[in-house]
């Protein structure tokens, strides 16, 4: 099991490296001076001799590679620089915000299972009804749906419409229902349809023919044999799905005003905040991979048949 | 919040456009202790930094002064009137200012209020270290500061410096204890004013909540009572989507709802239980500034086409419902300074902007939609007549013009941009017609954009404009004391410009602001994006 | 995970064309994928006639501004008095633009990064390997911000974002198939006949192994046109005055509650474009191969 640990780890090396560089290069590949942008107030100017004097300050002189060395070795401390903007580590405005997007992302991803689960069940239970259909157009349609359109939407329903639940904010668990229920309606599809074809896969022939011919107390215990597999490629696509998530929190974040990484990296984004962008970017990235190595591992400690194929 | 039902009778709330609210004594009932005043502000005036001696926002002075009192504060009636300084004056000249300050004030921490402190919270705007972005060049080149007495400071300047009041309203004056225990980074965590809350929580992109000082004694002008702050708290939320921000106070969400967007007009304007603001910010206007060194605009008859063929009147119904103020020159039309002249001189008249088009070379070319040059100086011939519109917001406004100008043959280009580009853009000086907005009620605003002297790196004078004439008018209005002189030197200065056709003025921005009735004592500013809570309690 | 794509020798060619024609019979007894071919007609019917079937220029001012839907303006006025089904209906061609160049964009230095790694294998593969795993282990979403914030918001560089996004996924599927065909008899003759590695790997392997790419691909426009109108939405994107759903969407957020069709109708145009495009790309893969994988 360690070796196993260890090999992915290794493997998380280079990924790295390689998200680190793609960060770095692409963000100091182009136009617009950082110093002059530090300078620079909402109504204001820059006088050329401050410039020069922050320029050397900031290391912007010194040659590109010196540069990365500078910004991997303090990345890998923790230290993300400093928000032009904000004037403030971008350490500390990530993990002010970090807190709340997990928030949502968790939830989102609660909600995903709490739809799509039940939705996939009835679905493969009624194969080819109505029923079936119905279920796997709303799993298209969930699928399909731009995030931004379906928040904006649950506003207008639910908030503006009905009064029934708070549009913006994050003060406490009410105004997380409709972020989370936009987030998680996207993956819901994706759960479902994976939850179907397993459950089917997995009852098949025997489920009908059972179903029909013993009663209910045999049909429970086939059922949740049949859940308990349906579940497997769920939790197999749990690191994707989270992949998800952090994408769809940017939009989600933004649509309800949440505060949150997501909507950080946007702003940061639009005033051309380098260093901000840089630190969520490689910040975001870690989580991610984190994530998915967590469930790479839960899952072969689960399944040792995993461990010897890797 | 949500389900307590308040009713309210409210005196004479006017929505005066230009000259703030005149603000009648409340009801009958007395003054409640106490609640919690709920108000939404739009997600993009939350401050980067809350220290206002770094951060050059005005919602970040604004948010400052529940916090700190500044030594003078600018009333409604436009009027300075005294705050942590009882008195002031200044020599002729505006090169040196005496403020006699208030005694027996202290400040959150139990530290006193003195000429000492003033003092030190001078030079930390001054200071380099601080990067003070926008207070430090409002306070100007202070070359030395004297301590009279324990109450009495004074300023010396090299040069007149006559608009250093509108700067002090502004300036939150911290304790130095505080802040030096604090250092710059830290202490826009740990506030500490002489104001009359404190506080308490800032969940960055969501809220801030300030709770009562018990301490405070009153000592503002804007405060109509003695003693600590009627309310005891108050949240400000931040609120990223328009549409949510504009309902608020009707979802019963927050008691004030301030900025909201001209959508929010239809919301409460006329409704009984609601207080409907809408109010001037004098200043600049939204307005776009002509690069005139290079074609298309540099034939004054272009820039003079440009101002004839454009009806701002009929953007302003198109977009905001008539919403918006009318802002015809340099200054907007709500400024103390306004030239009347400007409005008359460029009337919205197509066919004389198809005159001038003409005579300047550009040509309709049968078939096509947008002129061609023919003769024109440094043009091809056959260039299709191009204007390109850089702002940072109100982009709608350039795409109504889009419209309009397309009738007289001009394709007009519009595009938004984010503030640093629009910084590096004047800096190269690429760009047609540049939006600029100042708000200020002192029309030194003038002279730092028309001023060929500013026409450098850093300063505000874009346009390549230079003249004798302009450069002398605009240079008296840092050395006059009186207002009505400066009024008298601002306007002929907006006349040379308008002469000269420099600039494209569209429209002013109004603050428009919701209240619920139940809200009492809610006191405006003189500018419609300043407002004083040091009286104000809620009704039950 | 590598599918059984039909082969070509000599002898199997009308094996091949009856092949094509069950795989066709398959398709079309799918209602969904049928339903998928039809909706996706529809809008490049559209695309193609746009501007010419739209009843008002979709750029100019023809009404007052947020007008309900009427019979002048069937979905209504936006905030600058444009007529909503107009902008819809041009919108279109920008958004199945976004979709085919971004899958363009993605597809081509992909599928050669793929037929490349897969064919040649040693080194080569080891090193496109690398380099496509650590790609996919990088969320898209990343990538494509941190693109935009260095070329800037505009809808080109959205395409370009979203399409390096989807290399390593074309990379890695094409190796798969690659590697499955290799192989064959068919490949090794050819290699064996002394043809060139170039001419192999695209004419015989390639050829063998298109059904997952193509399958790939028709997902992957939905895919683009989701996350290009989000980006746009953001503001990140398309710009005014372009006629973009996302964009048209973001327009219409402030006056959401009194002039709720601005954002609705440009979202619906989404939804069943990428429906579309899910249906007519689940639809392939059953009539082609139903074993088939493409997310691998």
């Amino acid at each position: 099991m360690g070796r196993y640990i260890a090999g992915r780890l290794g493997q998380l090396v280079p990924v790295l490296f390689l998200i680190s560089v793609i960060v770095f290069g692409v963000m100091h590949a182009l136009p617009g001076d950082p110093a002059q942008l530090m300078l620079q107030g909402a109504e204001g100017g820059a006088p050329p001799e401050r410039l020069e004097e922050l320029r050397e300050q900031m290391g912007l002189n010194d040659p590109l590679l010196v540069q990365y060395l500078r910004f991997a070795g303090s990345a890998l401390v923790g230290d993300l620089g400093e928000s032009i903007r904000f004037r403030t580590p971008v350490t500390e405005l990530i993990l002010e915000r970090f807190g709340f997007t997990l928030q949502l992302a968790l939830s989102g991803l609660v909600m995903a299972i709490l739809i799509g689960l039940p939705l996939g069940m009835i679905a493969a239970m009624r194969q080819n009804s109505w029923v079936d259909t119905l279920a796997m157009s709303i799993a298209y349609a969930g699928a399909s749906m731009p995030i931004f359109w379906f928040g904006l939407i649950m506003i207008l329903l639910f908030s503006f419409n009905l009064g029934w639940l708070p549009p913006a904010g994050a003060d406490g668990l009410e105004s997380l229902v409709l972020p989370a229920v936009t987030l998680g309606f996207v993956s819901a599809g994706l759960i479902s349809r994976l939850v179907r074809s397993s459950m089917i896969e997995v009852l098949g022939e025997d489920y009908i023919r059972t179903s029909r011919a013993k009663g209910l107390s045999e049909r429970l215990v086939l059922w949740r044999h049949g859940l308990k597999n349906a579940l497997i490629p769920v939790v197999t696509m749990i690191g994707l799905i989270f992949g998800g998530m952090l994408a769809g929190a940017v939009v989600t974040e933004t649509v309800f005003s949440r505060p949150g990484v997501g909507r950080l990296v946007v702003a940061a984004i639009l005033s051309k905040d380098y260093p901000l962008v840089q630190g969520c970017v490689l910040f975001l990235s870690v989580v991610y991979l984190s994530v998915n190595l967590a469930v790479d591992i839960l899952y072969a400690w689960l399944d040792p048949r995993i461990r010897y194929a890797a | 919040m949500k389900r307590r039902d308040f009713a309210l009778a409210l005196g004479g709330a006017a929505a005066a456009i230009g000259t703030g609210t005149a603000f009648r004594e409340a009801s009958a009932q007395a003054p409640a202790s106490g609640g919690n005043l709920v108000i939404v502000f739009p997600a993009n005036q939350e401050p980067a930094s809350l220290d206002g001696h770094i951060d050059p926002f005005q919602s970040t002075w604004l948010l400052n002064s529940f916090v700190a009192d500044p030594l003078v504060v600018l009333d409604g009636d436009g009027q300075y009137k005294p705050a942590l300084a009882l008195s002031w004056e200044s020599t002729p000249d505006g090169r040196s200012w005496t403020f006699k300050l208030r005694p027996n004030v202290t400040f959150q921490d139990g530290t006193p209020f003195n000429a000492a402190a003033v003092k030190y919270n001078v030079e930390r705007i001054l200071a380099p270290a601080t990067s003070s972005k926008q207070l430090a060049s409002d306070i100007g080149p202070v070359a030395r500061i004297d301590l009279i007495d324990e109450l009495t400071v004074r300023l010396n300047y090299d040069t007149p410096w006559v608009t250093l009041l509108d700067a002090i309203r502004r300036t939150p004056i911290w304790s130095p204890a505080a802040a030096e225990r604090h250092g710059l980074q830290e202490f826009q965590r740990n506030l500490v004013g002489a104001g009359p809350f404190t506080l308490a929580e800032w969940v960055k992109n969501d809220r801030m909540v300030f709770r009562r000082w018990p301490g405070y004694g009153g000592w503002n002008a804007a405060a109509t009572h003695q003693g600590p702050a009627r309310l005891a708290q108050v949240t400000i939320r931040f609120i990223g989507e328009n549409a949510v921000l504009n309902e608020a106070v009707r979802a019963n969400a927050a008691n004030i709802g301030f900025s909201l967007t001209p959508a929010a007009i239809e919301i409460y304007k006329g409704r009984s239980n609601f207080r409907f603001l809408s109010l001037g910010q004098a200043g600049t206007g939204l307005q776009q500034v002509m690069n005139i060194r290079r074609p298309p605009l540099n034939d004054l008859r272009v820039r003079q086409a440009l101002l004839f063929a454009r009806d701002s009147g009929a953007v302003n119904q198109l977009l905001f419902d008539g919403a918006y103020i009318a802002s015809d020159g340099p200054l907007d039309n709500v400024h103390p300074c306004f030239w009347p002249g400007a409005t008359e001189m460029y009337r919205t008249d197509l066919d004389r902007a198809r005159r001038l088009l003409d005579d300047a070379g550009w040509r309709v070319v049968p078939g096509q939609p947008i002129r061609q040059a023919r003769g024109v100086a440094g043009v091809a011939d056959g260039t299709p007549l191009r204007v390109r519109w850089t702002t940072i917001h109100h982009r709608e406004i350039g795409e109504a013009l889009q419209a309009q100008y397309r009738r007289v043959g001009i394709d007009l280009q519009v595009e938004q941009v984010p503030g640093p580009i629009q910084l590096d853009r004047v800096n190269r000086r690429d760009f047609d017609l540049m939006f600029l907005r100042q708000r200020s009620p002192d029309p030194l605003i003038l002279d730092q954009v028309w001023n060929s002297r500013w026409d450098r790196p850093g300063g505000w004078a874009w346009t390549g404009f230079a003249d004798a004439r302009l450069d002398e008018q605009l240079n008296q209005l840092r050395a006059l004391p009186s207002a009505d002189d400066r009024c008298t030197v601002a306007r002929r200065a907006q006349q040379i410009i308008m002469e000269n056709a420099l600039t494209l003025p569209t429209l002013s921005q109004p603050v428009l602001i919701a209240q619920q009735m139940r809200v009492q004592d809610f006191k405006m500013g003189a500018e419609g994006n300043w407002f004083f809570l040091h009286s104000t309690w809620l009704q039950t | 995970m590598s599918p059984q794509p039909p082969s070509l020798t000599d002898e199997e060619v009308p094996a091949v064309a009856s092949a094509r024609a069950r795989a066709v019979a398959r398709f079309l007894r799918n209602r969904g994928a049928v339903a998928g071919l039809v909706i996706m007609g529809f809008w490049c019917l559209v695309a193609l006639l746009g501007p010419l079937v739209a009843p008002y220029d979709p750029t100019d001012t023809v009404g007052r501004a947020r007008q309900p839907p009427s019979g002048a303006f069937w979905l209504g006025t936006d905030t600058l008095g444009r007529d909503v089904f107009s902008r819809v209906l041009v919108g279109s061609q920008v958004s199945l633009q976004l979709g085919l160049i971004s899958v363009g964009l993605g597809a081509v230095p992909g599928v050669l990064m793929g037929l490349i790694a897969g064919y040649l294998g040693g080194w080569v593969d080891a090193l496109i390997s690398r380099f496509v795993d650590a790609m996919l282990a990088f969320p898209s979403i990343l990538l494509a911000l941190v693109i935009i914030a260095a070329l800037g918001p505009s809808l080109p560089n959205v395409m370009i974002a979203v399409g390096i996004g989807t290399i390593p996924l074309y990379a890695r599927l094409t190796r798969g198939s690659v590697l499955g065909v290799k192989r064959l008899p068919y490949v090794e003759a050819a290699r064996v006949l002394g043809n060139p590695p170039g001419r192999i790997m695209l004419r015989h392997v390639l050829a063998n192994c298109y059904a997952p790419i193509v399958v790939l691909s028709t997902l992957q426009v939905g895919n683009a046109i989701l996350v290009g109108s989000g980006l746009s939405f953001l503001g990140l994107g398309a710009q005014p005055p372009t006629p973009e759903w996302g964009l048209m969407s973001a327009e219409g957020r402030d006056v959401l509650r009194r002039a709720w069709w601005i954002s609705t109708f440009p979202g619906i145009a989404i939804l069943s474009v990428v429906v579309a495009c899910n249906l007519l790309g689940d639809g392939l893969r059953s009539a082609l191969d139903p074993r088939m994988r493409v997310d691998g």
